[in-house]
């Protein structure tokens, strides 16, 4: 179980990016948050992650409170953030350094296959695509057996095939270990396509505006009436928060 | 299918060895159309001294220069001078890196150290070094101590700026990779500051060891009884520029080969680079 406790961050210059967030997101669970840019989501899921301090509140992982990065929580960034002078093996395994490298070599060959990638195991970062670096990162976080696994707008610099394609990868690989993962984006097909629980943000300060249960049977079929028609909610509500802050802002 | 894949690669494989083997072939046309120019000039020289057009006693010819560097290696005494030069070299540089990759290192990670520290050492980069030399003379004496020290005062500037820069333009996306996996601070200097500075790193030590070289002769100069620098003087002394130049001729393939090693020697850690150089292989 992931929770945060009125989490609110407030940067130096006193510009205010989150405000009394309070989320419950269960143990297994896909929680999209979905958001305009400037909401504050990455700055929430680096809270989440332990990457930045709250102003007030505070983050909770099944009963402890998290203050720096944990073990068993994963991240992934938009960009995929390898090291470019370290193989895609050695990339994998960077956070292995305590195992023998036997072990290490089983952990990763495990991972690598599952991300279709075992045959690229001794290239070098730069020549990888996109969509490969993207999912040697995922394998990266993979092969630490997170029970968190938090994602900020991971897809967003792909184009359109990789990033469905990646989309199902990963619910692929969410259906072997079911970790709880937390997906940040704006992108709200891929919002509905992957989350179980969708949360929409809205602006200035970053604010919990809705709360959806994603109600489709896995695997979703994006073209059908029913996708369509969650989406259509979602799209309502961010708008309706947008239109709210224009009021604000006008006012 | 198996058959047919093979004999596939096999018609790839022709094209691409024929092309490596012209690209080898060109770039060495290449390297020998550079060689063209000074070759001429050599040779025009040489015909020039010999028909009696020019004197060449104050610009020898090269017979008279490659004379003067086979008489030396025969009486050993290039060896001596070679020697005596390449050690002051190598313990300067050493000393100079050393001094350098440590207080750029430090400098670069702390931010009170950097206030504390790094105005006093801009102050003192902008002395030119050689002005040192009087000083030095009178605290370290004429003889070996002044000269290794000259050169690593030369050698530590360039290293110091060098990794000083390079810290401070790391990635802070790639270290927070190294917080999430919650790297203790050594093991994130380690395994993930170091190994991206490298390329930028190699790159001052280069730029160091040519300082290296610069500041050996000047301080053989200021007094020496060997080392290639002393060629260098005693030629001048005595009149004989064919000495001059055959020394000058030694520092150029010293100083190369010494660049060379070190590329050589830091190559297969940046292989990972996706700069042109690998990228054309």
């Amino acid at each position: 179980m992931l929770e945060t406790h009125s989490l609110g961050k407030t940067y130096p210059g006193g510009f205010a990016a989150l405000e009394s967030i309070t989320l419950k997101i269960g143990a297994g669970e896909i929680a999209s948050i979905v958001g305009s840019s400037g909401c504050g989501k990455s700055t929430l899921l680096r809270l989440l992650a332990g990457l930045d301090r709250p102003s007030t509140g505070s983050v909770w992982l099944d009963g402890k409170e998290l203050t720096t990065p944990h073990p068993s929580v994963g991240v992934i960034f938009q960009e995929p953030r390898l090291m470019p002078w370290l193989t895609v093996r050695q990339n994998v395994g960077f956070g292995l350094s305590h195992l023998s490298s036997e072990e290490r070599g089983v952990r990763i060959d495990a991972v690598l296959e599952r991300v279709g990638l075992l045959d690229f195991g001794m290239r070098w970062p730069r020549e990888l695509s996109g969509g490969q670096s993207q999912r040697v990162s995922i394998a990266r976080a993979l092969v630490m057996q997170p029970t968190v696994l938090l994602l900020d707008e991971p897809f967003s610099a792909l184009d359109a095939f990789t990033r469905v394609e990646l989309q199902e990868h990963l619910l692929e690989l969410w259906e072997g270990s079911k970790p709880t993962l937390v997906i940040v984006t704006h992108d709200i097909e891929e919002a509905v396509a992957l989350g179980s629980r969708l949360f929409v943000l809205r602006p200035r300060p970053g604010r919990v505006a809705a709360t959806f249960e994603v109600p489709l049977e896995r695997p979703r079929d994006r073209v059908s009436a029913r996708f369509g028609e969650e989406k259509r909610k979602v799209l309502a509500a961010l708008d309706k928060s947008l239109l709210d802050d224009r009021k604000i802002t006008a006012g | 299918m198996a058959v047919l894949e093979q004999s596939e690669t096999r018609i790839l494989e022709v094209p691409s060895i024929s092309k490596q083997g012209l690209g080898w072939a060109r770039s060495l046309a290449a390297s020998l159309l550079g060689l063209l120019l000074p070759v001429a000039l050599g040779v025009g020289w040489e015909l020039a001294v010999r028909a009696g057009l020019a004197e060449g006693r104050l610009v020898p010819p090269p017979s008279k220069i490659f004379e003067t560097l086979s008489d030396l290696a025969k009486s050993g005494e290039l060896e001596t001078h070679i020697q005596a030069t390449s050690l002051r070299v190598f313990v300067g540089f050493g000393a100079g890196a050393f001094a350098g990759t440590l207080l750029g290192a430090a400098v670069g990670y702390s931010a009170v150290l950097r206030r504390i520290a790094d105005p006093t050492l801009q102050a003192l980069r902008a002395i030119p070094s050689i002005a040192w030399v009087p000083l030095f003379i009178l605290w370290f004496g004429i003889f070996e101590t002044s000269k290794i020290i000259l050169i690593a005062v030369g050698v530590f500037f360039p290293v110091y700026l060098g990794v000083l820069g390079a810290i401070s333009s790391v990635d802070r996306k790639i270290v927070e990779v190294g917080r999430i996996f919650r790297l203790s601070p050594f093991a994130l200097t380690w395994r993930v500051l170091l190994p991206s500075i490298l390329p930028a790193y190699v790159v001052s030590l280069r730029s160091g060891l040519g300082l290296g070289w610069m500041f050996v002769v000047a301080a053989e100069f200021m007094g020496a009884s060997e080392g290639l620098g002393y060629l260098l003087v005693d030629g001048q002394q005595l009149g004989k520029p064919q000495q001059i130049v055959a020394a000058t001729l030694v520092f150029a393939v010293l100083g190369k080969t010494s660049d060379w090693l070190l590329l050589a020697t830091t190559a297969p850690f940046l292989r990972w680079q996706d700069n042109l150089a690998n990228n054309s292989g």
